[in-house]
């Protein structure tokens, strides 16, 4: 009797020992494949690699631990983003009731998360696992972390540069500097050119050239006032002659467009100069290089009262098109050379201004749509 | 006293300057183009019916797209002084004086004046520059031409000679249009030594 007992208890032990060497091998396996897949990913952390491009190279990892669909949207540097990786299936979806029997699947609930890099960028990503849970689906939840964690590193790095990019060119050490002596170097040669002139005729002819001149240098030293942030903030909107503003922004830019149709706008004048000065800059280059005729800009107000500015620029010759989502963000830009963020901040001042700056690509290059409130609210 | 047309080119980015700047010198009787940037600059020099390559050369060395910088003058001027080896160059900038100065002069502006620089100083440079446009021109057509050489001493005199040998092919060609049986001609060399020295040089004819 006692050796049956001893016996039936070595056989359990036995068959519990079994048990515990098969899961640990079980676990064994599992933690070698998550360190496995773990230091893929962070290989990834070394790479120069665009904040948007990381889901996808990351993607047969996080698929190789399980994870069955990646989903993003948000915002990002205001233009609107989604994307998607693997399938979307029936895993994600608590399953109905079944009518036989009164046993209810656990339900699958995706991870979800969050990152912003402040008001510029926002993602909402979700993830959908075939376990709803157990220690696959926690090995899965710790890679998929570790992948939020690079892409918010990402992501705070390029918002991280943009502000100390903005801060310095709002000091605009050097830029000022050239600004300010040219600005003294003009201020200099009329005042040498008034007092040199000992004739009626000089001194109509000096008149006349401060006359041709004097809007350009004035524009000059308004942006000197802008950069150096001296403006009074108490600058408010009023209405103010498109098609004027627009042609005079360009002339600044060194090019001459053709502009079809009138428009008036109620907007600040600062704000709008600032987002026209960076708008027509970054493309003045662009269009000098690719047209032979000038540019065509067009016009209108519609019938719910928004002024609208509406144009196409090419692309540069040498350069490789911008994705849509990629338009705005800092730092990417479609010119050698180019800073990347023109475009960023003609869009950021016309915000401020009550208005926007939409483009979308074409293919020959980028249409772009600048909307104002037409009229006070 | 207006002085007799001259064609001048003046490079600056600033369109108030640049404007100012045309407007007062058209005035003193030189025939000026504006260009705002290197693209634009280079396109002036291409040929065109009744229209003279500039003679001289106002340059501001801080142009876009690096404005606070002198690379794009700097480059600039290297070009102008191998498209259009006669013409005087003077070197506008507000960048650091000495290290600008040096380096244009090295490279072969004839002149230098720093922001900001009075109208009459401007001037005053402009026609010192124009005198000896005139001068050499004189020279060139007795079959003389002066040459601007900066040689570094360690190089050695073989390559101060070779700076001299391309630099008097590239006026003599410039001069001459690039025909080649006229440079030889002038050069009292055989076209085939011409060919063997354009090869050398790599000098192409401006498109």
């Amino acid at each position: 009797m006692a050796f049956s007992v001893l016996y039936n208890l070595s056989i359990l032990f036995v068959a519990a020992g079994l048990v515990l060497i098969a899961t640990s091998l079980h676990l064994e396996r599992r933690a070698r494949g998550f360190r496995r897949r773990m230091k893929n990913l962070l290989q990834l952390a070394s790479r120069d690699i665009e904040p948007l491009e990381l889901p996808a190279l990351a993607w047969p990892e996080l698929a190789d631990s399980g994870w069955k669909h990646l989903a993003w949207q948000g915002t990002w540097f205001g233009q609107p983003v989604t994307g998607e990786l693997g399938e979307f299936s029936e895993f994600g979806k608590a399953p109905a009731a079944s009518s036989n029997t009164n046993k209810i699947s656990k339900p699958i609930s995706p991870l979800t998360l969050e990152i912003s890099g402040g008001d510029e960028a926002r993602l909402t990503l979700t993830l959908t696992h075939t376990a709803p849970g157990g220690e696959k689906r926690m090995f899965a939840e710790h890679l998929a972390r570790v992948f939020i964690l690079l892409l918010e590193t990402r992501l705070r790095a390029r918002t991280e540069a943009l502000s100390a990019a903005l801060a310095e060119r709002a000091r605009l050490s050097l830029y000022l500097q050239h600004d300010m002596r040219n600005l003294a170097q003009w201020v200099t040669w009329v005042s040498a050119d008034f007092a040199a002139c000992t004739t009626p005729e000089a001194l109509l002819a000096a008149a006349r050239r401060l006359r041709d001149n004097a809007p350009l240098a004035r524009e000059r030293a308004e942006r000197l006032i802008d950069a150096l942030g001296q403006r009074p903030a108490s600058e408010s909107p009023q209405l103010i002659d498109l098609r004027q503003t627009v042609a005079q922004a360009a002339q600044l830019a060194g090019i001459a467009p053709e502009i079809d149709g009138e428009a008036q706008a109620w907007v600040t004048r600062t704000l709008l100069a600032r987002a026209l000065d960076n708008l027509f800059s970054n493309l003045a280059a662009v269009w000098r290089d690719a047209i032979a005729v000038n540019p065509h800009l067009q016009l209108r107000t519609t019938e719910d009262a928004v002024a609208e500015l509406h144009f196409h620029c090419p692309w540069p010759a040498d350069s490789t098109p911008l994705a849509p989502e990629k338009l705005f963000e800092p730092f990417a830009s479609g010119r050698p050379g180019g800073l990347g963020l023109g475009l960023y901040q003609a869009r950021k001042s016309l915000r401020e201004a009550g208005g926007d700056l939409q483009a979308k690509p074409a293919v020959s290059g980028v249409n772009f749509l600048l909307r104002l409130p037409a009229q006070a609210p | 006293m207006p002085t007799s047309a001259c064609p001048l080119l003046i490079v600056e980015d600033d369109l108030a300057l640049a404007g100012y700047l045309a407007s007062a010198l058209g005035e003193q009787g030189f025939n000026v183009r504006q260009a705002h940037d290197r693209a634009q600059a280079l396109a002036e020099l291409k040929p065109q019916e009744a229209r003279e390559l500039p003679a001289l050369v106002l340059l501001d060395l801080g142009l876009p797209p690096q404005p606070s910088t002198m690379v794009e003058g700097l480059a600039l001027l290297d070009e102008l002084l191998q498209l259009i080896p006669h013409a005087k160059i003077i070197v506008l900038t507000g960048q650091d004086e000495s290290a600008a100065a040096l380096e244009a002069v090295r490279r072969g502006a004839f002149d230098f004046l720093v922001k900001p620089a009075a109208l009459a100083t401007i001037l005053q440079a402009l026609q010192r520059a124009k005198l000896f446009v005139r001068e050499e021109a004189r020279l060139a057509a007795s079959g003389e031409t002066r040459l601007h050489l900066t040689a570094r001493h360690g190089e050695g005199p073989k390559e101060a000679a070779a700076a001299a040998e391309e630099q008097l092919l590239r006026r003599v060609l410039a001069e001459t249009g690039y025909n080649v049986a006229e440079t030889a001609r002038r050069l009292g060399m055989a076209r085939e030594h011409v060919y063997y020295y354009l090869n050398k040089y790599g000098i192409q004819r401006p498109v």
